[in-house]
């Protein structure tokens, strides 16, 4: 090449800086993002392979039902194609930690030559009780502490370890546990929280749990040839250690025979004691018996005899009573007679007074009787004196006298009436002579009555007098027959008291007698049931010696190491992004290089004219723009390889480090990978330099130097869209026909743009799957806000007396039971939580009340299973292409199940869960139903932290978590997906800035000479850029139009790439996603139109009069 | 005072180191209504006089008038205004947008000012009412310097300045156009600069000025006004 031509060239570069830069920069972004990304898994993966091949991973994990002695271990050391071997012992068990909280502990022994330790703090251990901890979940500050072997465990577990606590002298990571999962256990809520590491001489162990092997392969850990091996391996390792181990099998057996006989024979012995001891409890039962008939008889004699005594007192005491009473009825009858003869005397006395006076009277009378009659006889002598005088008169005066014959009637009248009146007294005093003839009859009466009664009274005084005599005597006899009777209740009572007295002691004695012979009895039942249980024992023991099998044999690979297992999943995420996302690099790399480059030539078209015309061939023309091209293209290339190699894995690795944090990144570089990446750019670049050339270099060297003709206008087709067309602002017309105007850069900006909007919404939509997961998990599907492990089940009684201590805050509260299981799929075994609730339990909420079990698609609530169902979450579902109607096999403990039917399939995100009910879990998994778990729901409000810490200070609380935590646990895992995510829009924003920037520039220097005509013309700046970006914002909402659908194409294909075990992720992407990628890109569009506005500003007005090049 | 008044003008270019003097003490005057040439050497200045009188271009020293108003004074907003109201421009190279029809692109200027005249009057004016639909690339060289004087014109400005307007045109063709800006102003009364350096054209103009070094060299008045039918070159 000519010199000067080179200097051409070399000016050229640097005159056109901007788009040598826009041309290197696309091309050191899409390789820095290509061969970033791609490197990231191998890089992840040497160094994971490295730090495997330093601690010396096991290749075989040996297990076997009746574990190892040492010898065992040499015999397998020795094996054929075994490099080494080495026992080991574990043992999961419950420490508390500072607050009390039970936490779930796995320790292992340390192995010498394999699974070697990194140790990343303090030092190994150089006593049996002391250990090293895990190095992911404790910091310096662990060390010197102590962790102890917790009371709650059981005897089997305590037994296992030589001390209670062992003191944490160092940190340590261990191959073993390459990521944060720690595994399952059979202990506590059936998750171990962390592990450590003790001496053996930690462990009190007779055998080795397992046996670490090491298999002469030199393949490094993840590739096929090394699975191929192990693979091939596996059958023959089994073969040599089955022999190793039947040889103890026989010993034991024998041992176990002999035994047995010795049991038996024992247990015969103890039989026949039994049977002495049964006769004589009969023996004591009989006496007591008859002690107590005895006992009853004489007490009831004596009773009897009591009772009779006791009548006669009675009787005695009645009479003594009656005598009583009839003694002063006696006395009292002869007071009141006693007052009667008083009476009687008085009486007499007034009688004899009054007969006195009757007798005066009757003299009176006598008297007055004498002077009546003498006054009668005087009255009767007058009246015969007047009489006669009367007739002395009448006889004197004559009868004819008439005056006097008045007169004479007078005196006849008063003589009449005088007669009258004597006649009346003379009667009067013939009844008064009559009358007191009689009282002096009665008188004579009275009197002789009067002395008779006087006689009778002296008569009564004296028998009174006995009487009262009779009394007394009578009186003294009662109160003598008082003092005996009392004499005779005193003797009552005494006898009473004796009774009573001997009948206690008599009762007391058989009391006594009969628990002893309680005792016996019991003494005897005990011996009963311990024969028995012997009887059970030696049957057991019978049975077990029939049943016991040949010690089985597990030959565990790497693969059913979680950590090994997940790692390579894990790190695939890496390689699905960088599967697609690059690819949209290039392409939108190439697409700028294009137009770029086009316009190059088309600007430099009359140089090119020249150069032919001057004798240059058409390969030397090529050549400037292909060093142009191609050298921006080249060094692009190497500066985004090397930084890409660097900065993207090491950035990836920050973020799985909060996952996979066993080593420091080893940066791969691969050549072939940069020669790849160089040759794509320059494919790119020389390529489209050459589509470019190649159509101005068909031109003849004459027509080249004329000025190209403008392209023609022409109508668009929207014109014909009349009234839509009038309707337009006369520039927006223009805009309109300009966009399309020039077809091949309209195609360009809308595959750009739409790129680019592709990008960023799959990167936002790669975040809002991942970030979304966790609303989902924890909102919509996981419904409680606590879950509380116990080792005891629970009971309406503990559920009643949380409700009670928080009546406000408790909305519901759940038991179930929580437990590991697995389900085995070729090449390892997937960890499932299946949950048991009864659906039937007398107490507590039903278990739809905390988890949400619903479809993924329809979020119709899913049926719960009946016997012999289970309901499985989609991640199952999908990992073993389940559907409702299939079998899966799960694994409890040791014993695979029988296929259970599924018979839903729901909707979660973290972990494996599956859920069958109480009457599933105990007919085919043959273990109890134990509800120890507690899931309790919140009202809103309610402080689940204060709930909590009572939970966990309750009997028999082993571990209590609250939800809010746990997620909190997963956003942190999803922040570190984040950091890729970031990664992706960071590199998608700036290449839709390059294309747009670009674009822009290419458009604007297209158009310089319009663009100064118009403003020759007097259109302000403001106006000629609206002008112009009125099309580039047309082009880029097409753009984004375009790039919208295939942002959600591209995003599902990137969700269907990514690969975690522990979460899984939705084909999600948030309306607000869609808003940010649209203002994404509009706001990279105004950002370019802004910075190009400045160019049109910059545009000399005097272009417009230059010829047109 | 006359229309157009130049007195005194400096324009001094700055490349790097060098300075480079495009104008020195340049003055003259055009009346109102006439036609006036400004003839010259390539690299005279007489570009950047029109950049200067157009508003394209600022001076270094002195003043500028037109009807009255310094234009020298105008800042960059007033001098787009300045542009888009009192200056009608013709290019050499016709700077038609490709992408407009011939009416539209009279219209496009038209729509910009006060006081348009009719966009389909003046391009019947300039003869070329039936290619009004037509694209510039459908159009003719001389065509399409019809439809950049009707696109200067329309805008009915105070100034029309034409830059070589013939120089990309065949002999025959650049006559009809000088002749249709020599009837525009005859017939309108506007004022036309004509910017050549193609002395024949002087005959046409009512004043010549002769540019020479960045100097005005000559000044002078038309006596013998030559239609433009009869100039020959």
């Amino acid at each position: 090449m000519k010199q000067a031509y080179r200097k051409n060239i070399f000016r050229t570069i640097k005159k056109s800086m901007g788009r040598y830069t826009a041309i290197f920069a696309i091309i050191a972004l899409g390789v820095g993002f290509f061969s970033g990304l791609k490197v990231s898994k191998p890089s992840m993966m040497h160094t994971a392979q490295e730090y495997l091949k330093e601690h010396q991973m096991f290749d075989y994990r040996l297990i076997s039902t009746w574990g190892f002695d040492q010898e065992e271990v040499d015999r397998i050391r020795q094996s054929e194609g075994v490099l080494a071997a080495e026992g080991a012992v574990w043992e999961d068990f419950l420490s508390p930690d500072e607050t009390d909280q039970e936490r779930c502990f796995k320790a292992l022994s340390i192995t010498e030559a394999m699974n070697t330790l990194t140790l990343l703090s303090g030092r190994m251990p150089q006593a049996g009780n002391e250990c090293v901890v895990d190095g992911y979940q404790y910091g310096e500050d662990m060390i010197g502490k102590e962790i102890s072997i917790g009371a709650n465990n059981s005897q089997e577990i305590k037994d296992s370890f030589a001390y209670d606590t062992y003191t944490v002298v160092g940190l340590i990571r261990s191959p073993l546990y390459m990521n944060m999962e720690r595994g399952t256990t059979t202990i506590g809520n059936g998750r171990i929280d962390s592990f450590l590491f003790l001496p053996l001489s930690g462990f009190d162990y007779e055998y080795y749990k397992e046996v670490y092997v090491t298999a002469s392969t030199q393949e490094p850990a993840f590739t096929e040839a090394y699975h191929d091996h192990i693979e091939a391996y596996t059958q023959e390792l089994e073969d040599q250690v089955i022999p190793v181990l039947s040889d103890r099998y026989e010993r034991e057996l024998a041992d176990a025979r002999e035994k047995l006989a010795d049991a038996r024979a024992e247990l015969m012995d103890g039989e026949q004691e039994l049977a002495d001891a049964k006769r004589e409890i009969t023996d004591g039962e009989q006496e007591l018996a008859d002690a107590r008939t005895e006992l009853d008889e004489k007490t009831a004699d004596a009773m009897a005899e009591l009772a009779d005594a006791k009548k006669e007192l009675t009787d005695g005491e009645q009479e003594l009573a009656d005598a009583q009473k009839d003694l002063e009825e006696g006395s009292s009858e002869l007071m009141k007679q006693e007052q009667e003869l008083v009476r009687s005397e008085a009486e007499l006395s007034k009688g004899e007074r009054e007969y006195q006076e009757a007798v005066a009277e009757y003299e009176e009378g006598q008297r007055q009787y004498e002077a009546g009659y003498a006054q009668y006889q005087a009255g009767l002598s007058e009246y015969e004196k007047n009489l006669a005088d009367y007739q002395a008169y009448v006889t004197m005066l004559g009868e004819n006298v008439p005056a006097f014959q008045e007169q004479l009637a007078a005196m006849e009248a008063a003589l009449a009436q005088a007669r009258a009146e004597l006649d009346a007294a003379g009667q009067q005093l013939d009844a008064t002579r009559e009358q007191l003839a009689q009282a002096k009859e009665q008188l004579d009466a009275s009197g002789k009555q009067l002395s008779s009664s006087r006689a009778a009274l002296t008569d009564g005084m004296r028998q009174i007098e006995d009487a009262k005599e009779e009394l007394k005597k009578g009186q003294e006899e009662i109160d003598r027959n008082r003092q005996k009777l009392a004499e005779g209740w005193k003797e009552y009572e005494e006898g009473l008291a004796t009774l009573e007295k001997e009948v206690a002691e008599a009762q007391a004695e058989i009391t006594d007698a009969a628990r002893e012979l309680e005792d016996g009895r019991q003494e005897l039942a005990d011996g009963e049931a311990e024969l028995a249980d012997g009887r059970q024992e030696l049957a057991d023991a019978e049975k077990e010696l029939a049943d016991v099998e040949e010690p089985k044999l597990y030959l565990l690979d790497r693969n059913t190491n979680v950590g090994y297992a997940c790692y390579e999943n894990d790190i695939s995420i890496v390689a699905g992004v960088a599967k697609v996302f690059p690819i949209f690099f290039f392409l939108i790399a190439a697409l700028v290089c294009s137009t770029t480059m086009t316009r190059m030539v088309d600007d430099e078209r009359t140089q090119i004219g020249t150069l032919r015309a001057l004798g240059y061939t058409q390969g030397a023309i090529f050549a400037k723009y292909a060093v142009y091209s191609g050298s921006a293209a080249g060094l692009g290339a190497i500066a985004g390889y090397f930084m890409g190699v660097h900065a993207f894995p090491s950035a990836i690795w920050t973020a799985y480090n909060m996952l996979y944090g066993f080593a420091g990144l080893i940066l791969v570089d691969d050549g072939a990978l940069l020669t790849i990446s160089l040759l794509a750019s320059l494919i790119c670049s020389v390529g489209t330099t050459y589509t470019a050339c190649r159509l101005e270099l068909k031109h003849a060297p004459a027509e080249l130097i004329r000025p190209k003709a403008p392209p023609a206008g022409k109508r668009i087709l929207l014109e014909r869209v009349t009234i839509l067309w009038k309707h337009l602002k006369f520039l927006h017309k223009v805009s309109a026909r300009n966009v399309f105007r020039f077809k091949k850069r309209m195609i360009m900006m809308i595959l750009g743009i739409s790129g680019c909007t592709a990008l960023v919404l799959a990167g936002f939509g790669v975040k809002d799957s991942v970030t979304n997961i966790v609303d989902v998990q924890y909102d919509e599907i996981l419904q409680y806000d606590i879950s509380a492990a116990y080792s005891k089940p629970l009971t309406g009684r503990v559920l009643e007396e949380i409700r009670e201590q928080f009546p406000d805050s408790i909305k519901t509260a759940v038991p179930v039971m929580e437990t590991a299981a697995e389900a085995p799929f070729t090449g390892g075994v997937k960890s499932v939580t299946l949950l048991v609730s009864d659906p039937a339990a007398s107490f507590g909420d039903p278990i739809t009340d905390s988890i949400n079990f619903h479809g993924e698609k329809d979020k119709a609530p899913s049926q719960l299973p009946g016997e012999g169902e289970i309901l499985i979450d989609n991640r199952l579902a999908e990992e073993f292409s389940l559907k409702a109607g299939d079998s899966i096999r799960l694994k409890v403990g040791d014993d695979e199940v029988a296929p259970l039917t599924v018979s839903g399939i729901f909707e979660n995100y973290v972990n494996y869960y599956a859920y069958v009910n109480r009457e599933t879990y105990e007919a085919y998994f043959q273990e109890a139903y134990e509800p120890k778990t507690l899931y309790l729901s919140l009202e809103r409000g309610a402080d689940p932290y204060q709930i909590s810490t009572y939970l966990s200070e309750m009997e028999h609380a082993v571990n209590v978590n609250v939800t809010a935590d746990m997620r909190a646990r997963i956003q942190n895992t999803m922040e570190s997906m984040n950091f890729v995510v970031a990664l992706v829009i960071g590199s998608a924003a700036a290449l839709a800035f390059i294309v747009l920037f670009n674009l822009g520039n290419i458009n604007i220097s297209e158009r310089v000479r319009e663009i100064a005509t118009l403003e020759v013309l007097g259109f302000y700046p403001r106006e000629s850029g609206a002008y112009v970006f009125r099309e580039s914002m047309v082009l880029s909402m097409m753009g984004i139009v375009a790039g919208l659908p295939l942002g959600v194409l591209l995003h599902a294909f990137i969700i269907f790439q990514l690969k975690v075990d522990m979460v899984s992720f939705q084909v999600r992407i948030q309306p607000l996603s869609y808003v940010y990628s649209v203002a994404a890109v509009i706001v990279f569009t105004v950002c370019v139109d802004l910075i190009m506005r400045r160019k049109i500003e910059g545009i000399d007005m005097a272009e417009s009069l230059k010829s047109i090049e | 005072m006359a229309f157009i008044q130049f007195s005194h003008v400096n324009k001094v270019y700055h490349t790097g180191d060098v300075q480079i003097h495009a104008l020195k003490d340049a003055s003259f005057e055009v009346e109102r209504g006439e036609i006036c040439v400004i003839v010259g050497q390539s690299g005279a200045g007489k570009t950047t006089l029109l950049n200067i009188l157009g508003g394209m271009d600022t001076l270094t020293e002195g003043k500028i008038f037109l009807d009255g108003v310094e234009v020298s004074a105008f800042k960059k907003k007033q001098l787009a205004n300045y542009r888009r109201n009192d200056i009608g421009f013709v290019f050499q190279f016709y700077n038609l947008i490709p992408n407009l029809t011939a009416l539209e692109n009279v219209e496009i200027a038209s729509q910009l000012c006060r006081e348009p005249l009719k966009p389909e009057e003046v391009l019947a004016g300039v003869g070329l009412l039936d290619r009004m639909q037509n694209f510039p690339a459908q159009l003719s060289g001389g065509e399409q310097q019809r439809v950049a004087i009707a696109r200067a014109l329309a805008k009915n400005p105070k100034l029309l300045l034409c830059d070589e307007p013939t120089g990309a045109l065949d002999y025959q063709t650049g006559k009809a156009i000088l002749k249709l800006l020599q009837d525009a102003s005859r017939n309108s009364g506007m004022t036309v600069i004509i910017i050549t350096h193609n002395s024949a054209l002087t005959a046409m103009a009512d004043r010549v000025i002769r540019v020479k070094s960045g100097t005005i060299d000559e000044i002078h008045k038309n006596e013998e006004i030559v239609p433009v039918e009869n100039i020959e070159w």
